[in-house]
């Protein structure tokens, strides 16, 4: 009885690579997110996401251990982009076509999707202004998907201090854009 | 447009989510797949590669300290540890040692022996072969030398006395022959 149930069990518990193959699936589109996030750039992006996948396969026989996959894969997706950022990255001609065709697709008033790109162009230079400390946490809480608790594994610091550093970062960029706008509009 | 707090809270807001929001190319799970497939994975690790790593390591340390430590050859304290069967010459060595001969040997000897005794103690067997164990009379011949030396040393010198008186008989009665032949004599 027993060793019939181990059998089932063994039939039906997926492999390392059918779990690999399930986190491509769920979520790849996080972890690209993620290396979006810091480097600002598609094609590093990818690169990244398919290199925090080969990665996994290394550890493919431990995976049925891991508790919070996404998570997990968050944080290296993380790791190596920031040691991938380099130290100013320019924007590429690529991203600037993606955002104009982006700019021109908004079914809005024209003074609004001027004014957000105008926000856009502003908010890129002040984020990178922050300290790591403060940009970090602000950079993932863009991401849907995550939640503080979320960006607290992957940063590996507690959700309090997840919360009370997007605070700290959210006053200094509403500062700064006022202080902007004000000069501007 | 005014520009109070909340509206900079919203326009911050709204930028923010903008700024997170960014679609991958079409296809980046097939890519990811693809480069999966494409890498090896990683061979499993030996477990007992430290064992064995190990076990090197401490027979290394284990030779060097018999080569250093006792500042000899290796083969010859790998040979002391190893219990061998006694050699003829050893036995031989002992036999004499029971029986007084060493009284023979020279002091000056007898202190390097003391000295070195461990080299005395292996016998190169590979080197020097070691000679016939003594017969029965030479057994004899050291016990009776062993028991009356002084009688013994008396008829050896006899004995050496009558073998060179002999050996000048002979050489005297060889002597005119060897110095000219008969057949070339005139």
């Amino acid at each position: 009885m027993a060793a019939g149930t181990m059998l089932a069990n063994e039939a039906v518990a997926p492999s390392g690579e059918q779990l690999l193959e399930a986190a491509v699936h769920a979520h790849s589109r996080l972890i690209y997110r993620v290396a979006y996030s810091i480097l600002r750039n598609h094609h590093d992006a990818e690169d990244v996401t398919q290199e925090t996948f080969v990665r996994a396969l290394r550890h493919v026989r431990k995976l049925d251990q891991i508790e919070d996959m996404r998570a997990w894969l968050a944080r290296i997706a993380w790791r190596i982009a920031l040691d991938r950022k380099p130290s100013s990255s320019p924007m590429t001609m690529d991203d600037l076509e993606e955002r104009g065709e982006e700019a021109r697709s908004l079914a809005v008033p024209a003074d609004e999707v001027v004014l957000e790109q105008h926000l856009h162009g502003l908010l890129g230079p002040m984020i990178a202004s922050l300290p790591m400390k403060l940009r970090a946490p602000l950079v993932l809480s863009t991401l849907e998907e995550l939640s503080p608790r979320d960006i607290g594994a992957i940063l590996g610091i507690n959700e309090t201090a997840v919360r009370s550093r997007l605070f700290r970062a959210r006053a200094i960029l509403r500062e700064k854009l006022a202080a902007r706008l004000g000069k501007q509009l | 447009m005014k520009l109070d707090e909340p509206n900079i809270d919203n326009l911050l807001h709204a930028a923010l989510q903008h700024y997170g929001e960014v679609e991958p190319r079409a296809g980046l799970e097939k890519r990811i797949l693809a480069r999966l497939h494409a890498v090896e994975p990683a061979p499993r690790r030996a477990w007992w590669w430290p064992l064995v790593a190990g076990a090197a390591t401490a027979f290394v340390f284990f030779v060097s300290y018999l080569r250093f430590a006792t500042n000899e050859p290796i083969f010859l304290s790998l040979a002391r540890a190893t219990p061998s069967p006694p050699s003829i010459a050893l036995v031989r060595a002992n036999a004499l040692k029971r029986h007084g001969s060493d009284r023979v040997v020279s002091s000056s000897r007898r202190s390097s022996t003391q000295e070195q005794p461990q080299v005395a103690a292996v016998p190169k067997a590979d080197q020097f072969p070691s000679p016939l164990p003594l017969s029965e009379q030479e057994q004899m011949l050291a016990r009776y030398v062993a028991k009356h030396r002084d009688r013994a040393v008396l008829m050896a010198r006899a004995q050496t006395e009558l073998i060179r008186v002999q050996q000048e008989d002979d050489s005297k009665e060889s002597g005119p022959y060897e110095q000219d032949p008969p057949h070339t004599r005139q």
